[in-house]
């Protein structure tokens, strides 16, 4: 399938304020991330705290810059598009958030919000073609025409959570970066949820950049996986190939780590910690980014960073006698 | 029987008079040194019955009814003085988000001692000894170290074992754990969870721990009870309500939920929401969303015991 979206050695670090005296110091949230989305398709970004997923998803939609490294978006470098194809930008890459509740205007209903992608894209004619555009769209969502004079805070979190979705894709975009967008719901909401962005996947071929950092939902989600761990790429590779044969000793970690609901597996299996804690991205490790807590750590870990490397049609970051080995396991 | 609740209920009163019947008859037992999970999404009301437990429920909330039998005695009835003698030495408490329980400007060491100097009156260089004990039976590296830091220095991870620490210190025979690694990373979600069984193992606590993840329920509970709009639908073996959930709300939320091991094409949802707490409906209270509700649920069922030690409140097991 053809490629949506194409990042090169993305990068982006924040400056951090140290006052007069202090020492000028850069968080290094993004640090040299390539990765590709095709038409149609669910790539999941996936990490701990600090990973850089959620400013990798802003910059991608264009809400924050790149400090270096590109974004193609149809073969076209999002940092330098014209006014106009700016507005052509918005209307094709959209974002859904966590929380709902912060990302809807609480003076505005639902029929409001829902309006004014059209008005601003000039996408319907008159009042009336919003108006059955806006219902459309909420039945896209499984909503009815009863919301659209309905405020936030007239709804539960699922549903305000269906509203953000319907704005994201009244304009029919080609990708909606979904970040975190079903990790604060509970179990059956979330589901639901789950079920209707599928939905939209097929109904209108929509390629989803997932942010998540909960990989049990990812496994139903995402066709592939880009794990990332303190702003750099670990591993990427289809979502079966990465659960089945994780090929780097942080996601055979992660996976390690994350709770099986059943609990005769969970008891059988040795689960494995880490330990330490995920350093500081003021002053990240030299060399291999996770060389402090990982198991296999050789010398030339400290000192030598691992290029990201093709095994079998997985790519990690890692030195390769150990790849081979963890896949050979 | 280490813990009796019977038919608890709690309430919270509206500024109209009405109120909101948070947990609505809930009664679950613990025996000595098992884990009890309660499970629920939000709003069914596990955290207050955690709280009702402790007697820590504020106005307007307040215990309408009920027992809660601990070691043979009835917390309820008790003056305020012996109950806050009881917590924090007998039943011991970890919440959520470690740091907003943590006081800033005190060093975790003289924070976790405080339980020891206020309920076993230890002096200086006991509670001094027994804090770097308590820290070594968390696991946590350099306690010298860790005992001098200020809650900002340490990691969420690191706070969540110095909240255990406080929780444990005393050799409490309960501790209530509430979500405490909700807000954690997975990979020290892992080591909680390893140190939680651990200390089970070691000393022989009970516990009861609240979640919404049944994730963690297969990895630490012997016994689960289910909660859904403010009462218990189904209680039993973690292993025989997995393997066999009785309620149709358990298979629902079993079926909603997603295993890093298996694909799922399609997610089971459960339609509609949970009814309003101020007025829930008469009879089942799952009624209005369930795929097999019958002209019976018009009538509230009642817990039954199905097989030896699983029971479900559904008409389907008369």
């Amino acid at each position: 399938m053809a490629v949506l979206l194409q990042a090169t050695g993305l990068k982006k670090h924040f400056p951090l304020k140290r006052g007069l005296f202090g020492k000028s110091q850069v968080v290094h949230a993004v640090d040299g991330v390539d990765f590709e989305v095709a038409e149609g398709e669910t790539l999941g970004l996936v990490g701990e705290s600090g990973s850089g997923k959620s400013t990798i998803g802003q910059m991608v939609v264009r809400l924050l810059q790149p400090t270096s490294g590109t974004i193609l978006y149809r073969g076209r470098d999002i940092a330098h598009l014209s006014p106009a194809e700016a507005l052509e930008f918005t209307r094709e890459v959209q974002i859904v958030f966590q929380d709902p509740y912060s990302s809807l205007n609480p003076h505005k209903t639902v029929g409001q919000t829902l309006a004014r992608p059209f008005r601003i894209h000039g996408a319907a004619r008159n009042g009336a073609e919003i108006q059955a555009r806006i219902l459309d769209v909420l039945r896209d969502v499984g909503l009815n025409e009863a919301f659209i004079g309905r405020y936030p805070h007239e709804m539960s979190g699922g549903e305000r959570q269906r509203v953000c979705i319907a704005r994201a894709i009244a304009l029919r975009p080609k990708l909606v970066v979904a970040d975190e967008a079903v990790s604060s719901l509970d179990v059956s909401i979330r589901a639901q949820l789950l079920n209707l962005l599928k939905d939209l996947q097929r109904k209108y071929s929509l390629a989803y950049l997932f942010i998540t950092h909960d990989l049990a939902t990812l496994r139903s989600v995402a066709h592939r996986v880009a794990v990332l761990y303190l702003g750099k790429l670990m591993e990427i590779g289809t979502t079966e190939d990465v659960i089945r044969r994780p090929s780097h000793p942080y996601t055979r970690a992660l996976l390690a780590s994350v709770p099986i609901p059943d609990p005769v597996a969970a008891r059988k299996r040795t689960a494995s910690e880490l330990g330490g804690s995920i350093p500081s991205p003021v002053e990240p490790p030299p060399g291999c980014r996770f060389h402090t807590r990982c198991p296999e750590a050789r010398d030339v870990c400290r000192t030598d960073e691992p290029a990201l490397r093709a095994f079998g049609a997985q790519r990690a970051a890692c030195i390769p006698d150990v790849v081979e080995r963890l896949r050979a396991e | 029987m280490l813990l009796k609740v019977e038919d608890l209920r709690t309430h919270y009163k509206l500024p109209d008079g009405r109120a909101v019947r948070s947990v609505d008859g809930v009664s679950l037992d613990v025996a000595a040194g098992e884990i009890v999970a309660i499970v629920g999404e939000s709003g069914c009301g596990k955290s207050t019955t955690a709280l009702s437990i402790l007697r820590l429920i504020r106005p307007p909330g307040h215990i309408a009814s009920g027992r809660v039998v601990f070691n043979g005695v009835d917390l309820i009835g008790l003056p305020e003085e012996r109950m806050r003698d009881i917590r924090g030495k007998d039943i011991g408490m970890v919440f959520q988000n470690p740091v907003t329980y943590l006081n800033p400007v005190e060093r975790v060491g003289d924070q976790i001692a405080e339980a020891a100097i206020l309920h076993l009156g230890l002096g200086r260089k006991e509670a001094r000894a027994k804090v770097i004990e308590m820290l070594g039976q968390v696991r946590i590296p350099a306690p010298e170290r860790v005992a001098q830091s200020y809650p900002h220095e340490l990691s969420g991870g690191m706070n969540q074992r110095v909240l255990i620490a406080i929780a444990m210190i005393c050799r409490p025979s309960l501790v209530i754990l509430d979500e405490p690694t909700t807000a954690l990373d997975v990979t020290i979600q892992r080591e909680i969870i390893n140190l939680i069984r651990d200390l089970k193992a070691r000393l022989g606590v009970s516990m009861i721990f609240i979640t919404h993840d049944f994730g963690l329920v297969a990895e630490l509970a012997d016994r689960v009870y289910i909660m859904y709009a403010g009462c218990v639908v189904e209680h039993g073996s973690v292993f025989d309500v997995f393997r066999e959930p009785l309620h149709p709300y358990t298979q629902a939320l079993l079926g909603a939920v997603l295993s890093i091991n298996e694909y799922k094409e399609t997610l089971v949802s459960i339609e509609g929401s949970v009814p309003d707490l101020k007025a829930p409906p008469s009879g089942c209270r799952f009624q209005s969303r369930c795929p097999r509700a019958m002209p019976k649920c018009a009538e509230a069922p009642l817990l039954k015991e199905h097989r030896q030690g699983h029971a479900a409140a559904c008409w389907l097991y008369p």
